[in-house]
């Protein structure tokens, strides 16, 4: 009591030093509790985001695999993780494992898929039509081909000069042709020459255009009705989900919107998105480099529209601009340079009246996709796969993260990937026998490559589907892609046999993490496997491990406050033991033992720490409330996949505050230690003779 | 009568540099108890370290000190705390009241380092001993608002509020005034009468030393009177 009271006084006579440890433990103590809170939560959002949608609890791999599991990596070539050795039997004996609901297979890729050459897509149409006899739509066609032609002569049109004068023969030659082709002549005669001009135009102009889009796609393979019945965030925008047991693919509703709608409305969308955020086009340089795009690519939205679309657009947008522009360029320009102050009434006009006249989306919904990609053993291959819709993690919509990942069935990826299915195999073998060709060895792969009289592709006939590529894959290349594939439906047994790079182990709601990753490591090795187990973190990759770099940080922070603060706190008792060494000394001669000397320095110090201590608390409890009813706001795409939607609110755990405690207690002790063991050591002697 | 406090041949010594000053040489002397012992000599004469040894603050470089029977060169420093804290009283030049207590609370402090003592008896006893100097009205007032005098009166009832054998005083009144330091000699001398307790004090002040009964003096680390 007398003790606590010394403690007391001396805290309250010497008040700078007391603020200075003061304010050390108070926000020692604050960042402890705020640190703690908001790295929790964000662990806790960052499990919800990614257990959520791709990677389950934990992941699965094969033991022999020679890269890491990654599975939110910048999307450059296909990691080498193996494959799962007999997954049927992984999974009838993970699903043993207590707190295991469910393993889904899956696997991760890339592919490039090309958009096609919109005049190639037009002289296909005009080809058709033709054939069909249709006089109305092969006018509209052959009128639209025309006008984009003219357009193209008109873009080179000041270059003319110059090239004329170059020694690029070739260069001089696309000249020529395209002279040829927007010339009145070549048109003139073009119904009654159709097969040769339209096969001039195929050849020599198409190509001229250059206005084909390539997407790169980060797709999964998986057990789609498992994957959507387990992953509890995932929902379909547009369209359906694959049915179960088929063949198809779902975009990621992100990357759906981003990449594959018409560039110019995507760009419309992500302006006005951004500028209900309280942004403007006048002062956000991100936003004005987008209406420039949109200025520079107005032949995006030209070369689309069919003639009669133009002539009424064209007529429309003059009255809405109030303009008596006549050409369609400046016209389009003009009404793509748009402001803070006409944008929502243009963004309206496109919707409505632009629209309607151009390809919205480079693929429908319900259309069929032709991907490609490389087998794991290198050779280009490709399939058609139907798609069935989109999709996004609920809560996650604006992530590119979280939208990085397109979703197709587990048959189309092995195909993609390369792996020998059985059906693949039977086709394989009735076409060796067809074609008497030998199997492509790896080592013969390149002389395949470049062999002219080995191709399989013209017997197969399906050159249709096929781009140059075609044919050199021997397994899934040559293979048709029919109606009869769309609808066929495969057995449980079919789709979990056969190569699954990886599998998602997702829990039972509740389930005891770490309870469960122990069953399975020890399912694993009790039945030899041959897999390596990573939680949801590792297998996230780099994003995974986010969390554990700020945990870091904030540790290394928070030793370096509490460095300083034992530094400073043991300073300043240390003094203090000095100035009071007279006082010390005579209560060391009135008959005070060392020990009791010893506890008037903890009491003192336990007080200094408890009572900021306890401060600290209050102001990190307050600001976690504050932070709690406010939301930290997600301002970019990473952070809103971390905090698992457009807000953090971060919760205060007791154990974020009996972790602060125990350190700020920690540290005030040890920082009394040295200067109470100086204050034993005054004797008492001390008290004698004179005041200094 | 017994000797409460007895030196034999004592030599203290101390390190200064290179060099050992010897602060006392050879020094025997015989206290017993009740007695009001003044002990003299110029500065540097070994007056303080007699007193400190006597207090058991300090140990003898050789010779024997023995403080109520017990040779204090034997003792651990745990024993000579608890020596001091039962037998010995301290009254010290600068009072050394503990700035932050009260003069209740400075008087009460030996009585709680005891710790055998109930807040009852304690409260009474350091009452007891407040009303004894005179300063009953001013328990509840800190150090910094007494007089010199009122603060050395509080060390006094501290010093006396153990009951102790020996009270030990470094130049009572070297820091007072001289009627107050006249008062405050009063004051120990009164209570020597009454309590039958053993009061030395240190003093060059020739006014206070014709208190005593006996004077020793000091010369150079040597008794040169009233070592009998």
């Amino acid at each position: 009591m007398i003790l606590l009271r010394i403690a007391l006084r001396n805290i309250l006579a010497t008040r700078v030093r007391t603020f200075i440890i003061g304010l050390l433990v108070t926000f020692g103590t604050a960042l402890v509790v705020l640190g703690g809170s908001l790295l929790s939560s964000l662990e806790q959002s960052m499990a919800r985001s990614i257990t959520g949608s791709v990677s389950g609890n934990f992941q699965v791999y094969s033991q022999d695999a020679r890269d890491e599991l990654e599975l939110f990596a910048p999307p450059v070539g296909t990691p080498r993780i193996g494959e799962i050795k007999d997954f049927p039997r992984v999974k009838s004996v993970l699903e043993k494992v207590e707190g295991v609901k469910t393993v889904v297979p899956m696997g991760t890729d890339n592919a490039i898929v090309f958009s096609g050459n919109l005049m190639d897509i037009l002289l296909g149409k005009l080809r058709e039509a033709h054939k069909s006899g249709d006089a109305e739509a092969t006018k509209l066609l052959t009128d639209q081909i025309r006008r984009n032609v003219g357009l193209m002569k008109s873009q080179v049109g000041n270059l003319d000069g110059f090239v004329s004068k170059t020694a690029d023969f070739d260069m001089q030659r696309k000249l020529a042709d395209l002279d040829q082709a927007a010339s009145p002549d070549f048109w003139a005669g073009f119904a009654d020459d159709f097969e040769t001009r339209i096969t001039f135009l195929e050849n020599r102009i198409a190509q001229l255009a250059m206005d084909e889009r390539m997407l790169f796609l980060s797709y999964i393979g998986t057990d789609t009705e498992e994957f959507t019945q387990n992953f509890g965030l995932f929902e379909v925008v547009k369209g359906q989900a694959v049915p179960p047991g088929q063949r198809g693919f779902l975009f990621s509703d992100f990357i759906y919107e981003r990449q594959v709608k018409h560039l110019i409305a995507g760009r419309l969308d992500r302006i006005r998105e951004k500028l209900e955020t309280g942004l403007t086009i006048a002062a956000d340089k991100a936003l004005a480099n987008m209406i420039q795009q949109n200025v520079r690519q107005y032949k995006d939205i030209l070369y689309q529209m069919d003639t009669d679309a133009s002539a009424r657009v064209l007529a429309e947008l003059r009255t809405f601009l109030g303009s008596n522009e006549q050409e369609p360029i400046p016209l389009l320009q003009q009404f793509l340079a748009m402001d803070d102050g006409n944008f929502q009434e243009r963004y309206d006009f496109f919707y409505r009246v632009i629209a309607p006249t151009i390809i919205l989306y480079q693929v429908r919904i319900g259309d069929t996709l032709t991907i490609q990609s490389f087998t794991r053993r290198g050779y280009p291959t490709q399939v058609v796969v139907k798609v069935y819709g989109t999709y996004r993690f609920t809560g996650l919509e604006k992530s590119a993260l979280a939208g990085l990942y397109n979703l197709m069935d587990l048959m189309t990826f092995r195909d993609l990937f390369g792996a020998s299915t059985e059906e693949s195999r039977i086709e394989n073998e009735a076409l060796k026998k067809k074609g008497g060709v030998a199997d492509v060895k790896k080592e013969d792969a390149e002389a395949a490559l470049f062999s002219d009289d080995s191709e399989p592709q013209e017997e197969e006939g399906s050159s249709a589907l096929l781009d140059e590529y075609a044919g050199v894959d021997m397994k899934a290349g040559g293979r048709r892609f029919t109606q009869d594939l769309f609808d066929k439906v495969y057995t449980r047994e079919e789709i979990d046999t056969g190569v699954t790079p990886n599998a998602a182990i997702v829990l039972d709601a509740g389930a005891d993490e770490r309870k469960a990753a122990e069953g399975i490591s020890a399912a694993i090795a009790a039945e030899n496997l041959g897999l390596k187990m990573v939680d949801w973190k590792k297998a996230s990759g780099l994003v995974g491990q986010f969390i554990d770099v700020i945990w870091i940080v904030l540790v290394v922070a928070i030793l370096i406050i509490f460095l300083v603060a034992l530094v400073i706190i043991n300073n300043s008792m240390l003094m203090a033991t000095l100035d009071r060494t007279r006082e010390i000394g005579t209560m060391r001669a009135i008959g005070a033992g060392r020990s009791y000397v010893l506890k008037m320095f903890l009491i003192e110090s336990s007080v200094l720490g408890l009572g900021f201590g306890i401060l600290g608390l209050l102001l990190g409890s307050g600001i976690v409330a504050l932070l709690n009813a406010l939301g930290i706001p997600a301002v970019t795409d990473e952070l809103y996949f971390l905090f698992a939607g457009p807000r953090l609110r971060p919760v205060l755990l007791p154990s974020h505050l009996a972790v602060a405690f125990v350190v700020v207690f920690i540290v005030s002790v040890l920082s009394t230690l040295y200067p109470a063991r100086i204050a034993t050591r005054v004797a008492p002697v001390k008290a004698m003779g004179k005041e200094d | 009568m017994t000797d409460v406090v007895a030196l034999r041949n004592v030599v203290k010594n101390y390190p200064l540099g290179n060099l050992t000053v010897s602060a006392l040489r050879d020094v025997s002397l015989s206290i017993s108890a009740g007695e009001f012992l003044s002990i003299a000599g110029p500065s540097g004469s070994g007056k303080t370290t007699l007193l400190n040894l006597v207090g058991c603050v300090d140990t003898p470089t050789s010779g024997d000190v023995l403080v109520d029977g017990r040779n204090i060169g034997k003792l651990s420093d745990r024993e000579l705390t608890r020596l001091r804290l039962d037998k010995i009283g301290f009254i010290f030049q600068s009072f050394n009241l503990v700035g932050v207590l009260d003069a209740f609370q400075n008087v009460e402090f030996p009585l709680l380092l005891q710790g055998h003592i109930n807040r009852a008896e304690r409260r009474q006893r350091v009452m007891e001993f407040l009303a004894k100097v005179g300063l009953e009205q001013q328990a509840r007032q800190r150090p910094n608002e007494l007089s010199g005098g009122q603060r050395q009166r509080v060390a006094i009832a501290r010093a006396l509020v153990t009951r102790p054998r020996i009270v030990l005083a470094d130049e009572p009144t070297a820091n007072l005034d001289s009627v107050t330091g006249a008062a405050i000699i009063d004051l120990m001398k009164s209570i020597n009468e009454k309590e039958q307790t053993t009061f030395i004090f240190s003093t060059h002040d020739a006014k206070v030393m014709k208190y005593a009964h006996r004077l020793v003096k000091l010369e150079d680390g040597r008794i040169v009177e009233g070592a009998a």
